[in-house]
C-alpha cells in the first residue's frame, strides 16, 4: 500500500466517526423551539400586515374617493369625445394602422 | 401544526414520507427529518470550523433555512442534495462574514504539542482548519460527503480547475502535516 493510499483510509475513517460533542436530543430540542419561534414571529407579522395594510386603507379612504370621481370624470369625457365623429375616425385610423403593422410584422 | 402521524409511526415512517409531511408543515415531522439528519449536517459543519458551538450554530441555521423554504422543495427525493446546498451556502456566508479562522503553522505546532496523546482524529481537525476555506470545503465534501469533482463544481460553482487543485493541494498538505504529527509524537 502507498503512502497516500494509506493517509487516504485514515482520511476517509476519520471523517466516518461519528460527532458526539452534543447530545442529539438537546440539539433537536432546541432547533425545534426556534422553529416554533420563527412560526409564531410570522404569524405575528402577518398578522401585523393585514392590520397596517387595513389602516392605511382607511386613513387614505378620502383620497381614494376623491381619485375615483376624478378618474371617472376624466373617463366620461374622453369617452363621449370617442363615441363623437371625429373621435370614431380617430379610433378607425388608429385599428387600420395596427391591423397593417401586425401583418407587416408577421411577414 | 398537529402531526397526522403519531411520534412512534413517524420514527419507522420511511425518509420519502416523513419529508413529504415536514413539507405540508408538519412540526413532529420536520423534527423527525431533523433527527435523522443532524449528526450528518453537524459534522460536516464541525469539521469546516472546528468549534462545536460554532458548528452546532451553523447546523441550526441550515435547519432553520430549510424550515423556512420547505415549500419549495420540488420532491421528497431530492431533499438531500438540497440540503447539502443549503449547508455549501450557510458555510460561504459565513467565509464571506470573514468569521472563518485559518489557523497557522505556528498555531499549529503549538495545538500538536498541546494535543500529543489525542487521537488521531484531532490531529486531523487542526490540520484541516489550516486550509484555506474554499480548499477546506472542497475536501471535506470529496471525503466527508464522497462527492465527486463534477458535484462539487455544481454545487459550489467553483472551476473544475479549481476543485481538482483544491482537493490536490488541500490533501497534500493534510499528508505533509500529519508526517509532522506521525514524527513528533
Amino acid at each position: 500500500m502507498s503512502h497516500q493510499d494509506e493517509f487516504d483510509v485514515r482520511l476517509a475513517a476519520h471523517f466516518e466517526q461519528e460527532h458526539r460533542h452534543v447530545a442529539a436530543d438537546a440539539f433537536v430540542a432546541a432547533t425545534m423551539q426556534k422553529v416554533r419561534a420563527g412560526r409564531r414571529r410570522a404569524e405575528v407579522m402577518r398578522v401585523g400586515l393585514r392590520v397596517a395594510a387595513l389602516v392605511a386603507i382607511v386613513a387614505a379612504s378620502p383620497w381614494l374617493i376623491a381619485g375615483g370621481a376624478r378618474v371617472n370624470t376624466a373617463l366620461e369625457s374622453s369617452l363621449s369625445w370617442a363615441m363623437g365623429q371625429p373621435g370614431a375616425w380617430g379610433l378607425g385610423a388608429l385599428a387600420v394602422l395596427m391591423v397593417l403593422a401586425a401583418r407587416v410584422r408577421s411577414r | 401544526m398537529d402531526s397526522r402521524l403519531a411520534v412512534a409511526d413517524l420514527q419507522k415512517a420511511p425518509d420519502t414520507l416523513v419529508i413529504a409531511l415536514a413539507c405540508t408543515g408538519d412540526d413532529s415531522a420536520f423534527a423527525e427529518v431533523l433527527r435523522r439528519r443532524q449528526a450528518r449536517v453537524r459534522k460536516f459543519m464541525y469539521h469546516l470550523c472546528r468549534q462545536t458551538a460554532l458548528g452546532d450554530d451553523l447546523a441550526q441555521q441550515v435547519f432553520l433555512t430549510a424550515w423556512r423554504s420547505l415549500g419549495r422543495l420540488r420532491s421528497a427525493a431530492a431533499f438531500d442534495g438540497w440540503l447539502k446546498r443549503i449547508m455549501v451556502n450557510v458555510w460561504l456566508q459565513e467565509v464571506r462574514r470573514g468569521k472563518v479562522v485559518t489557523v497557522s503553522d505556528v498555531e499549529l505546532a503549538e495545538l500538536g504539542v498541546q494535543h500529543d496523546s489525542t487521537a488521531a482524529r484531532m490531529d486531523l481537525d487542526a490540520a484541516l482548519s489550516t486550509l484555506p476555506p474554499d480548499m477546506r470545503l472542497c475536501v471535506v465534501l470529496a471525503y466527508n460527503e464522497g462527492m465527486s469533482h463534477p458535484e462539487i463544481v455544481a454545487l459550489t460553482g467553483l472551476p473544475l480547475g479549481t476543485v481538482k487543485s483544491h482537493i490536490a493541494r488541500g490533501a497534500a498538505r493534510l499528508r505533509e502535516i500529519l508526517a509532522d504529527y506521525g514524527e513528533r509524537s
